[in-house]
């Protein structure tokens, strides 16, 4: 894998041409496309040539001169909206849907100079963690083709690590960014809850989910950052932040900083690969002058259920707009409206997306809303409530990503809910509205990669990139792909 | 918990999804098995936590209409259209009634 912001820098100085960048992406897509599936539609190479020589030749002019990632091919998950480009959510239902309009975070990477090389594949409409229920098919771990890359942002992360793009970003409601970043070894990202706008990102559920970078490095990752996030004033969730600066501790001296370390994270079904490196990890940290402290966090037994409750409430919200009326699948033979409805919507959604709808509307339902859904957002504000105590006392919160490494593809599929515990160290972050990274730390016997997760609180992301670099910086860099740019 | 019968075909008619035959029991028991892992919500102890509102009232922004988007690139997605109009079954009969 080669670095955004060193390309970047290199094209910068002349070193190298955008066009230079694009051939050797789009050779690695050529090589490898086929055997990871990691895109659902990808331009077409002299489109994105031409495109190119126009870019090469405005940041030698330097009109991109303050940007990171000028002339930089990136990769887009697919319920991001490209304006022109097919936009799918990885669903029957919008298999031919070409949005009107880009996200914010689309026009701010272009604004940026950077180049969309495709959309990437994912869990259709987010709802999953393994790409295994996307419409279009799943995607695979690009170390090992017989396991899956993850979810939901799976085909973003595969593309990152297997150099079919220098960059990704993905979406992230209970580990989608972060979950595929570990699987795959590569930087992911879940900013502050309001730091990225989510105009343009089809929603799941909109009161959990951000959009974030899918990198290489933590520098780029802090990069990417800058670049993604502002507040939107068509995205009424976004924040006005003080300060947009995510680079300049990068390197910086973590001397006194105070990790947590929650004892309850690795008591039980951790993979011993996982919590070896999470130890070692925690090692490094003192090492260099950070403090490292065990404490009881609790509270992870209802992590889960709150999650579900919350995230297939506002799906089946969010998804009652898909009617086959103004956009969308529309099934071909009906009479009455209500006949339209209903055949649109059970043909263009897949079954994973269809039973969350209907567990989402039985604990809206009159019978069981307070003592479900409203239970719910309850325990929620306690999860933020302890949390906060936690972020008194510590600077960021140490663990897992995810309790094992890639899983097997699996014949049959998956169970949804055993599947759900598999998020249970990054569904906290997106309840509480925290940032939270994976960093790779390692890998397993089998040559898996392993991450770690890294939680701060509020608007730390500053903080949570220098601990993260500190971490990252601390082993030895490995190239996964060797590509001779 | 099992899913009853009337209690799948309200949630059906709620969500205007209407699951094929063959796959309704796995769909039934699924969201029963769903319904039983979240048992454990009623029998925590939250306290009366207020639900803190995502946005409050000082941060909503003026409702200016702004021209955006053109008719044409609005309709192109339709599944049927018509000159500008979108194309659905007729909700309204001849003598002014609801179509059923």
């Amino acid at each position: 894998m080669k670095s955004a912001v060193e390309l970047a820098k290199r094209i910068q100085k002349g070193e190298l041409t955008v066009e230079e960048v694009v051939e050797a992406v789009y050779a690695s897509i050529e090589e490898k496309e086929k055997a990871y599936h990691c895109y659902i539609s990808l331009r077409k190479k002299e489109e994105v040539l031409q495109e190119a020589n126009l870019l090469q030749k405005e940041i030698l002019a330097g009109a991109y001169a303050g940007s990171p990632i000028a002339g930089i091919p990136i990769a887009i998950k697919d319920n991001i909206c490209t304006k022109g480009q097919k936009t799918t959510c990885a669903s029957k239902m919008l298999e031919h849907f070409v949005p009107i309009y880009s996200a914010q975070v689309v026009e701010r990477l272009k604004k940026a100079g950077a180049i969309i090389v495709g959309k990437t594949n994912m869990d259709e409409f987010g709802m999953g963690s393994t790409t295994q229920s996307s419409y279009f098919g799943v995607t695979k771990h690009p170390y090992d083709i017989t396991r899956v890359a993850g979810g939901s942002s799976g085909g973003s992360a595969a593309a990152v690590a297997a150099g079919e793009c220098i960059l990704a970003i993905g979406s992230d409601t209970g580990g989608s960014v972060r979950q595929p970043a570990s699987y795959c070894g590569i930087v992911g990202l879940k900013p502050t809850y309001g730091t990225v706008s989510r105009y343009g990102l089809i929603a799941y559920t909109s009161s959990l989910e951000q959009i974030g970078p899918m990198t290489a490095t933590v520098e780029d990752c802090a990069a990417a950052l800058e670049v993604l996030a502002g507040a939107d004033e068509k995205d009424m969730t976004s924040r006005r932040r003080g300060n947009y600066d995510f680079t300049s501790a990068l390197g910086q001296s973590i001397a006194g900083k105070r990790v947590a370390l929650p004892k309850d994270f690795l008591v039980k079904g951790v993979q011993e690969e996982i919590r070896q490196a999470v130890y070692l990890a925690a090692e490094q940290f003192r090492k260099l002058g950070a403090v490292v402290e065990e404490i009881e966090l609790g509270m992870s037994e209802y992590v889960i259920p709150v999650y579900c409750v919350v995230t297939a409430a506002e799906a089946s919200s969010n998804l009652a707009r898909f009617d086959g009326v103004k956009y969308g699948y529309r099934t071909k033979e009906y009479g009455t409206l209500q006949e339209m409805y209903e055949k649109s919507r059970t043909e263009g959604f897949g079954e994973e997306v269809q039973k969350r709808i209907l567990f989402g509307s039985l604990v809206l339902s009159e019978a069981y809303y307070e003592e479900y859904y409203i239970k719910a957002k309850k325990l929620q504000n306690l999860l933020k409530r302890t949390y906060a105590k936690v972020f008194q006392a510590y600077d960021v919160v140490l663990g897992p990503v995810t309790p094992r490494t890639a899983p097997k593809i699996s014949k049959s599929k998956k169970d949804s809910f055993t599947s759900r515990l598999e998020d249970i160290y990054t569904v906290p972050a997106n309840l509480v509205g925290i940032p939270a990274i994976s960093v790779p730390f390692g890998k397993d016997k089998k040559g898996l990669p392993i991450g770690v997760q890294l939680m701060a609180d509020h608007f730390q992301e500053r903080l949570l990139l220098q601990m993260a670099y500190a971490l990252e910086q601390s082993q030895g860099k490995e190239e996964m792909c060797n590509e001779t740019i | 918990m099992k899913l009853s019968k009337e209690q799948m075909e309200y949630l059906e008619q709620m969500t205007m999804l209407r699951v094929p035959e063959e796959l309704r029991p796995k769909m039934m028991e699924e969201i029963g098995q769903l319904v039983e892992y979240i048992q454990s919500l009623k029998f925590t102890d939250s306290e009366e936590e207020e639900d803190t509102p995502v946005i409050t009232e000082e941060e909503l922004r003026e409702d200016k209409v702004k021209k955006e988007y053109k008719k044409e690139d609005i309709i192109a997605n339709a599944p049927m259209q018509r000159e500008d109009m979108f194309v659905v079954p007729k909700t309204i009969s001849e003598q002014g009634e609801e179509v059923e």
